[in-house]
């Protein structure tokens, strides 16, 4: 029953809304967060891989060694390979790791300390640091609509991939791509300066972010340093002294000690192979996979192949080719070929460095180091998934390609979690992100005419079937394979979801190229 | 308001159907979404009859403003056949001018709060649009997915008496009976042999626990024989079989209770009681139940198949289908004999309204012969002698454990800190007593079922029949206090505060229990999640906030939860001193048995006042 009062109420609450729309915004956000970090709780006693070990032992070896050691202790295998901030930031835990549980922090006693006290410290750490990603997506969405702020939200604050490889895999992707936002966000308002700052603590944080580097300074190159060759030079200047201040700030202490050779060394180690162990879905899985098939055509014609000697996924390069016919691809070529695939867009920053377009130029960059690039991990993807989702609701084509991208790369993450236990977990979270997707695109859409003239959100028919093949992959990975095979052959499984992956890939990659090129 | 949104774009360019109707619309013509609004303005009832090309919109919304119930429209489901929806446009414009002439017809309509929304499409080539928008399948699928992926999370926290010999916990209960049930004949399953020690977790539910046990069993014995191999799997503990276990769960909940909570939904939709945008919610509100989540998928039992089984009954009595609700309860009793706390509800619902009907007799023995045969059917391989059945229906009532268990918030338990009821009486008495007062405690509200049977009265009547037997039967146990919560949760749109202040104390009830258990972290994670649902944005329908949040209510609530607040500090933090080893317990079920026993008042107090309301009862509700 309706109320007088009640509807007096409600008037004044719109009316508070109105007002103080920010306040409304953050309840909101607010709300969708603590949804997240509660289910992040209940996810604590899962399967947590290496990285977990990892990262304790940086702990331990941030707490106990003074920093000239940080880069050359041994003690474990895992060692310190992210740059100093990083560093930083473990050594910043650690005040209150040594209070929780002081074995966390122990060097020697501490190595593979599996106790309830480091597993739940170490989660609720990485819980606690995606504060960050919240804070930016807040920063970059408190302008929008209503609907379009709630899918971006749900896009990324529950955004599956991060789950996985966080909060179950464990790594603090969220955190970092938290900062790559706020750099993000502060570019599209015309904040170059701070943005540019901030992305040079992002790389003092994680150095793989490096690949959008070339974006970055052509953009502020052409955006910030406008205004005549004095004022040009001046800002160029200005932001020459930033970004020198935050890399002296983080690699000052070591330069001090005469170690950035160390550290450098320790950052890129080349030594590893062009794939990673579980082959990301990327251009080499072709490439490799047409070597294989060009070695046996060609035996079967009766030319006579050597076999490969080395595996492409690890040992040193250069002593022997893993590959058969092809010609061998060393760092210096990936490195080449990330550089061609970004220069269309370096172009098109150079020619016109738009704010709008800054987030998809950065994304693609992203992409092209994850296809292109040397040694990559799966979970790279995420670095140009979560930054789309901010433009994926711009139009139904925007819509329609991140919901392919969303599924393929959540899809290519799964071996990571390979235990039974998280099976389901995976799945399902997989499931309900396609539904809110669906459901959330196809009600942001409805009103727009072609959505229901082209036959929905997938609307060709090669992406459904692509989209169906989903199915098809997983079913032969965990069911028909084993009772084919048996034991045998236990990577088809995994070369077949990285080559599928591959596809979907490829596919992004040149929707987005296309994208940059068409779009003023 | 995404409600009114979408209403704009809807009615835009839909023009008036060439019916006799009175007021402004006929004269405006085109109907406009200003005209519209200025209509929901001024009365709270609306009759507005559009047609445009092919489509036809009937909406039909008494005592709220329209806006309210416009979402309703998106919902395809209810579609009638065109004749009826004719016969229906004829009867509401006749309703329309009879109301106009005559006030009391019209308050009559608004006291039953009478609301339809059926949208038409008798030929649509655009229906990609509506089943996208906002139907009651978006919505539930993505509650469903994120209930599951709760109860998947859960899973992964130990369960009862992990690796706590020699009796363990439920966990090792069911895991029991399903190696009893694989490896024994039927008649077995319940005797004390030599194979089957009853003193080690006999078996002590119905038949239909024994068959699901024996089909979970068939799946663990199929991919991993070890964890139900008689005698050598007691105690049995491994990751897959574990995990086995779980999805056993899981997979009977998915299969029972989400379809039994979406046929509620739908059967809700169809009586049009609370607006259709309060669907996700209202959904969430019964797929979330902390305490569910918590006893089946963290302590592990199987609640999930009766309690899945008794909504379904529910569900089929609002759809009006009484054999499918009766049959559907009988298996939900055979399931586990503590389904008898919504006996009372059922019982007099079913009989108040066969006694409406032309011949009360036939529909009487109509519904009798339902349950009987379903009874028959379950009980089969224990009906060829008395002994059997007697056998079994012993194992069945656990008068040997005592009047109640550890420290339940019930009227026994609370009131035996002042007087010791177990000293004073026999346990005989004691039987014959608490059925005394839980019979008499439920005899109200079976009294107004009986009287005025209506669906809308009906839930609050399964509340209080099991809230009385919660409060004042025999061997009650902290985790009964879900079958009081389920019809509560149903509930949720009408009585949202009720239903949260419930569960917060329902939670706090087990909150020994599941320490226990080691599930401290699921506790907190779930009860966010529940408290963050509940205040999801636009999802909570309105509560009169102004009458109800006066400062006294407003300072005891605030109090409460503070107090309870401090009771899970303290429990966890401080030793109690020796000569009360039991002491925060008790405070804990002091606290939560005077809040069972308010809600308990009001609940009965509100069917009471519900029931008088609307004296001629479901009669009228059948539109």
């Amino acid at each position: 029953m309706k109320h007088p009062n009640q509807e007096k109420q409600q008037l004044k609450e719109k009316h508070t809304q109105l007002q103080n729309p920010h306040r409304h915004i953050l309840k909101d956000l607010f709300w969708f967060s603590f949804i997240a970090t509660f289910f992040k709780l209940l996810l604590i006693p899962a399967y947590h891989s290496t990285d977990f070990e990892v990262h304790r032992n940086w702990l331990a070896l941030t707490h106990t060694l003074p920093l000239s050691q940080w880069y050359t202790d041994e003690t474990s295998p895992w060692t310190l390979d992210y740059p100093p901030f990083f560093a930083y930031f473990e050594r910043f835990l650690t005040l209150f790791a040594s209070l929780v549980d002081p074995t966390i922090t122990d060097l020697y006693n501490g190595l593979n300390y599996k106790a309830p006290t480091v597993i739940i410290f170490q989660r609720l750490s990485v819980i606690a640091s995606d504060t960050v990603l919240i804070y930016s997506i807040y920063k970059l969405t408190n302008n929008m609509q209503l609907k379009k702020r709630f899918l971006i939200w749900v896009l990324v604050v529950w955004s599956p991939g991060l789950l996985i490889v966080d909060h179950v895999h464990f790594q603090y992707n969220g955190f970092l791509l938290g900062i790559l936002l706020i750099s993000l966000g502060a570019l599209q308002k015309g904040h170059d300066l701070f943005g540019g700052f901030v992305f040079a603590v992002l790389l003092c944080f994680k150095h793989l972010f490096a690949v959008a580097g070339p974006v970055y300074f052509v953009y502020l190159f052409r955006h910030y340093c406008r205004g005549g060759i004095l004022r040009g030079s001046g800002k160029l200047v200005t932001m020459g002294t930033v970004v020198v201040g935050v890399f002296l700030a983080a690699y000052g202490p070591f330069a001090y000690y005469g170690q950035i050779q160390q550290v450098l060394r320790r950052m890129f180690p080349f030594g590893r192979g062009l794939c990673h162990a579980y082959w990301a879905p990327n251009f080499w899985v072709f490439y490799i996979l047409s070597d294989k098939v060009l070695a046996y055509v060609l035996s079967r014609l009766g030319f006579h192949t050597q076999p490969p000697t080395a595996s492409f996924t690890g040992g040193l390069v250069g002593d022997s080719s893993p590959f058969s016919i092809l010609p061998t691809i060393n760092p210096s070529v990936t490195f080449a070929i990330v550089l061609l695939a970004i220069s269309p867009c370096l172009v098109k920053a150079w020619k016109n460095p738009d704010p709008k377009m800054i987030v998809r130029q950065v994304a693609y960059a992203y992409t092209c180091g994850f296809l292109f690039g040397w040694h990559v991990h799966e979970k790279a993807s995420l670095h140009f998934l979560i930054p789309l989702a901010i433009v994926a609701i711009e139009s139904i084509e925007d819509a329609r390609h991140y919901f392919i991208l969303s599924i393929v790369s959540v899809y290519s993450l799964f071996p990571l979690l390979y235990e039974a236990q998280e099976y389901p977990i995976k799945v399902v979270l997989l499931l309900l992100h396609v539904a809110l997707m669906w459901f959330g695109f196809s009600s942001q859409f409805s009103e727009s005419a072609s959505l229901s003239k082209n036959g929905g959100l997938v609307s060709r028919w090669i992406e459904r079937i692509y989209l169906v093949g989903f199915v098809g992959v997983e079913v032969w990975g965990q069911f028909v394979h084993p009772l084919v095979f048996g034991d045998r052959l236990p990577f088809l499984p995994l070369m077949m979801i990285s080559f599928y992956c591959a596809l979907g890939m490829m596919y992004s990659w040149i929707w987005q190229l296309r994208c940059i090129i068409r779009l003023r | 308001m995404t409600g009114t949104k979408s209403r704009v774009g809807l009615s835009k360019g839909f023009r008036q159907a060439h019916l006799n109707l009175p007021g402004e619309i006929n004269s405006s013509g085109t109907l406009t979404p200003a005209t519209a609004l200025s209509f929901s303005g001024r009365d709270f009832i609306f009759h507005l009859v559009f047609r445009r090309h092919r489509h036809l919109l009937l909406i039909c919304a008494l005592t709220k403003p329209i806006h309210h119930h416009y979402p309703s429209i998106h919902h395809r489901r209810l579609l009638p056949s065109l004749p009826a929806l004719q016969h229906q446009i004829k009867k509401t414009c006749e309703e329309i001018s009879r109301g106009q002439d005559q006030k009391q017809g019209l308050k009559e309509m608004k006291k039953s709060r009478v609301t339809k929304a059926v949208k038409v499409e008798v030929k649509n080539d655009n229906t990609r649009w509506w089943s996208t928008h906002m139907g009651i399948s978006a919505p539930f699928i993505c509650v469903s997915l994120f209930a599951v992926l709760v109860r998947l999370a859960v899973s992964l926290h130990p369960h009862s008496g992990a690796g706590d010999p020699p009796k363990y916990g439920d966990f090792e209960a069911q895991r029991h009976w399903m190696e009893i049930t694989t490896s024994l004949p039927v008649n077995e399953w319940y005797q004390n042999t030599t194979e089957n020690d009853l003193s080690y977790w006999g078996l002590d539910y119905p038949p239909l626990t024994a068959y699901q046990s024996y089909v979970h069993g068939l799946v663990l014995r199929f991919f991993h024989p070890e964890s139900v191999s008689l005698y050598s799997s007691r105690g049995h503990e491994s990751y897959f079989g574990k995990l086995l276990m779980r999805w056993t769960v899981l997979t009977s909940d998915v299969l029972i209770f989400f379809p039994a909570v979406l046929w509620l939904i739908v059967a809700f939709a169809n009586q049009s009681r609370g607006h259709k945008s309060n669907i996700a919610w209202h959904v969430a509100m019964i797929l979330l139940n902390p305490c569910l989540i918590l006893i089946d998928h963290g302590h592990f039992q199987y609640n999930c198949i009766s309690l899945g089984l008794t909504v379904g009954a529910v569900a089929a009595v609002l759809c009006d289908k009484d054999l499918v609700a009766s049959f559907l309860f009988s298996l939900a009793l055979n399931h586990k004999q503590m389904s008898t706390y919504y006996a009372p509800a059922f019982f007099s619902y079913l009989l108040g309204k066969c006694l409406k009907r032309q011949n009360p007799f036939l529909e009487v023995s109509k519904l009798g012969m339902i349950v009987i045969g379903t009874f028959a059917l379950v009980w089969w391989p224990y009906l060829h002698s008395r002994v059997t059945v007697l056998e079994v229906l012993s194992r069945l009532a656990p008068f040997e454990r005592g009047l109640y268990e550890d420290y339940v918030a019930n009227f026994w338990c609370t009131t035996s800190v002042l007087i010791k009821w177990k000293r004073l009486f026999t346990t005989q008495s004691l039987k014959l007593l608490c059925l005394f007062l839980t019979v008499c405690s439920s005899l109200p509200s079976m009294f107004l079922q009986i009287r005025a049977p209506s669906t809308r009265t009906f839930v609050y009547g399964l509340l209080n029949s099991a809230f009385s037997f919660y409060l004042f039967s025999f061997q009650v146990h902290e985790k009964s206090i879900l079958l009081p919560l389920l019809p509560a949760s149903i509930l949720a749109v009408e009585e949202p505060f009720v239903f949260q202040w419930f569960t917060q104390f329902a939670l706090l009830s087990m909150f020994p229990l599941l320490c226990r258990d080691k599930l401290l972290l699921p506790y907190i994670a779930l009860y966010g999640i529940f408290i963050f649902v509940y205040y999801a944005p636009n999802g909570k329908p309105d509560t009169p906030k102004t009458r109800f949040w006066s400062r006294v209510t407003l300072f005891f609530v605030v109090f409460l939860l503070f107090l309870s607040f401090v009771l899970h500090i303290v429990y966890l933090t401080i030793n109690p001193p020796k000569k009360y080893p039991f002491l925060f317990e008790a405070i804990i079920m002091l606290l939560c048995f005077s809040q069972f026993v308010l809600i308990a008042v009001y609940t009965n107090w509100k069917q009471w006042v519900l029931s008088m309301k609307s004296p001629l009862g479901s009669e009228k509700k059948r539109v």
